[in-house]
């Protein structure tokens, strides 16, 4: 099985959040599955468009 | 001598059947006893309310009972009596909030009024004020008496015996009426609350009713509901004499001294006030009048000063580690196994609830590691729900590839399977999956355009995975709702055992 990299984006729940609940979110996200359960090498966040975070991963496909 | 012995032989066999019939009445006595009171409870029971036994003016809706006895065996006694015994009653709490729930209506003008004092304050030395009250019926009741079977304790008439004297029956049959029957009560959800702010400040005494060993739980009855009554009507009927003189023709009165021919009304009037001399005299302090009486049938009439409270509506709440309390569970729900009362759904917070889940999983984790044995029992438990999982998954979780486009892409396909050998890890994924998946097809749902039929096919098939998730969730969070593993991992890691 090779090792991939792969992407996935959380969107932020509503509009206009403060950064503290950008974060908790973020944190609440990352504490359940299927995030919990994903090797993540990298976080980005977006801000221009739609606004999340990005979330880089590695998984055997 | 020999005849000596022959008389000692034969008053020794007197005594004895003396002793073992006098047995046999008591027996009976009891067991009648037991009977009627079990079918009174059981016209209260008819009308969903929990019978009280005997009556008392001094329950309200408040009023916390501590209850002792393992469920199971509460439903043998409810089954086999009819009714409950109160317990030990912890507290009575009192709220301003029956104001807002009656709306100033039925004599509750402002909030410091809190029934049922306003009604029980006599006007007089003969009347309350309990017209006022919300008022309640219930079905008339019937049942079988014999003499010497001391009747005044099952149903609460005291002239009934003497009733039976009158009618010169040893055997009658009848009807029983609750007259002016009222109820007041307040609403769960205000209740509940009450409840919880006094266990949270009395944690304390509640502990040392939390859950021992032996599985069995402790709970608080809280009286939502209480129904009284102001009078008992009661009509019996000669047995005797409607099996012996059925073919006897007309109704003969109630022998009396000083009864005179001609006048038939003067006479009827005359007997009844005499009849109730009587009842007064050989009764006194009973209140039961006689209201008609004929040699087949007496009707008597029983007002109580103030009513009396005849049942009650309530829930009960477990008392689980560390003094903390459950969901409330219907207290009828929980006697005649039905469906208990739904825990409440909160969807908003579901993400941040279930990440502090998992977190509390993480903590006991590192307590275990750390050599904490309490903690491995928590953990323990906690892994056991697993069991509740269903063996593959029946939705598929989905990501959202792009911040650019709303199409989803799928990361586990439905019917995967469960490891439920992860234990609780099991049940966390799975509902965080199935949270990310509702989330994640709710949003494409309510923004992808239906414009061509292909468009359509997509929606109708995530149509379906949403209702598919949504269920999945309601299913496991309702088997999740009837364990206490999960509400002791919370009290074990905030609150001092």
């Amino acid at each position: 099985m090779a090792l991939q990299e792969k992407r996935s984006f959380i969107q932020d729940p509503e509009p206009d959040m403060t950064p503290e609940d950008k974060n908790m979110h973020l944190s609440a996200k990352l504490a359940i599955a299927p995030y919990r359960r994903m090797q993540i090498v990298r976080i980005d966040r977006i801000e221009i468009g739609a606004s999340g975070w990005w979330i880089t991963y590695r998984t055997f496909s | 001598m020999r005849q000596k012995k022959y008389s000692k032989c034969v008053m020794l066999i007197i005594l004895t059947i003396l002793i073992f019939s006098s047995g046999c009445t008591t027996a009976l006595r009891n067991k009648q006893l037991e009977k009627v009171a079990k079918d009174w409870a059981l016209v209260i029971r008819a009308s969903q309310v929990i019978p009280v036994y005997p009556l008392t003016e001094d329950l309200q809706p408040g009023d916390v009972l501590l209850v002792r006895t393992p469920i199971d065996e509460q439903v043998k006694l409810y089954k086999k009596s009819g009714f409950l015994p109160l317990d030990q009653h912890l507290v009575r709490l009192y709220t301003k909030d029956f104001y807002d729930f009656y709306n100033s209506r039925y004599g509750i003008t402002n909030e410091n009024i809190i029934p049922p004092a306003q009604w029980q304050i006599m006007r007089d030395k003969n009347s309350h004020n309990w017209g006022i009250a919300p008022h309640a019926a219930f079905p008339t009741y019937q049942f079988e008496v014999r003499t010497g079977a001391g009747l005044n304790l099952a149903i609460p008439i005291q002239g009934v015996p003497f009733a039976l004297g009158l009618m010169n029956s040893g055997r009658a049959s009848g009807t029983a009426t609750i007259a002016d029957a009222y109820t007041f009560g307040l609403d769960n959800f205000h209740l509940e609350k009450l409840v919880r702010g006094w266990g949270m400040q009395n944690r304390n005494l509640l502990r040392k009713y939390e859950p021992k060993d032996d599985g069995n739980y402790h709970f608080l009855r809280v009286i939502s509901r209480v129904y009284v009554t102001g009078r008992v009507n009661v009509t019996l009927n000669n047995d005797e004499a409607t099996s012996a003189e059925a073919a006897a023709g007309a109704d003969r009165p109630v022998n009396l001294m000083g009864i005179k021919d001609g006048d038939t009304a003067q006479n009827y009037n005359t007997a009844i006030t005499a009849i109730n001399k009587l009842l007064q005299d050989q009764l006194p302090g009973v209140k039961a009048k006689i209201a008609t009486a004929s040699h087949r049938s007496v009707t008597l009439d029983q007002p109580f000063d103030r009513p009396l409270v005849i049942g009650y509506v309530g829930f009960d709440m477990p008392i689980l580690r560390g003094g903390r309390l459950g969901a409330p569970i219907s207290t009828l729900a929980q006697l005649t196994g039905t469906s208990t009362l739904p825990a409440r759904q909160i969807d908003d917070a579901y993400i941040y609830r279930l990440a502090a889940v998992s977190h509390i999983n993480q903590a006991l984790k590192k307590l275990v590691s750390s050599g904490n044995e309490d903690a491995k029992e928590i953990v323990a438990n906690l892994n056991k729900l697993s069991r509740l999982l269903p063996d593959h998954y029946p939705f598929t979780t989905y990501h959202q590839p792009s911040p650019d486009s709303i199409d989803l892409e799928p990361i586990q396909n439905s019917g995967s399977l469960i490891d439920k050998q992860r234990g609780f890890e099991a049940v966390i994924d799975y509902l965080g999956y199935a949270d990310t998946s509702r989330e994640l097809l709710k949003k494409y749902l309510s923004c992808v355009p239906q414009t061509t039929d292909d468009q359509k096919k997509i929606v109708n098939k995530y149509r379906q995975e949403l209702q598919k998730v949504q269920s999945a969730i309601k299913e496991l969070e309702d088997r999740l709702n009837g364990e206490s593993a999960l509400m002791e991992a919370i009290d074990f890691i905030f609150f001092e055992k």
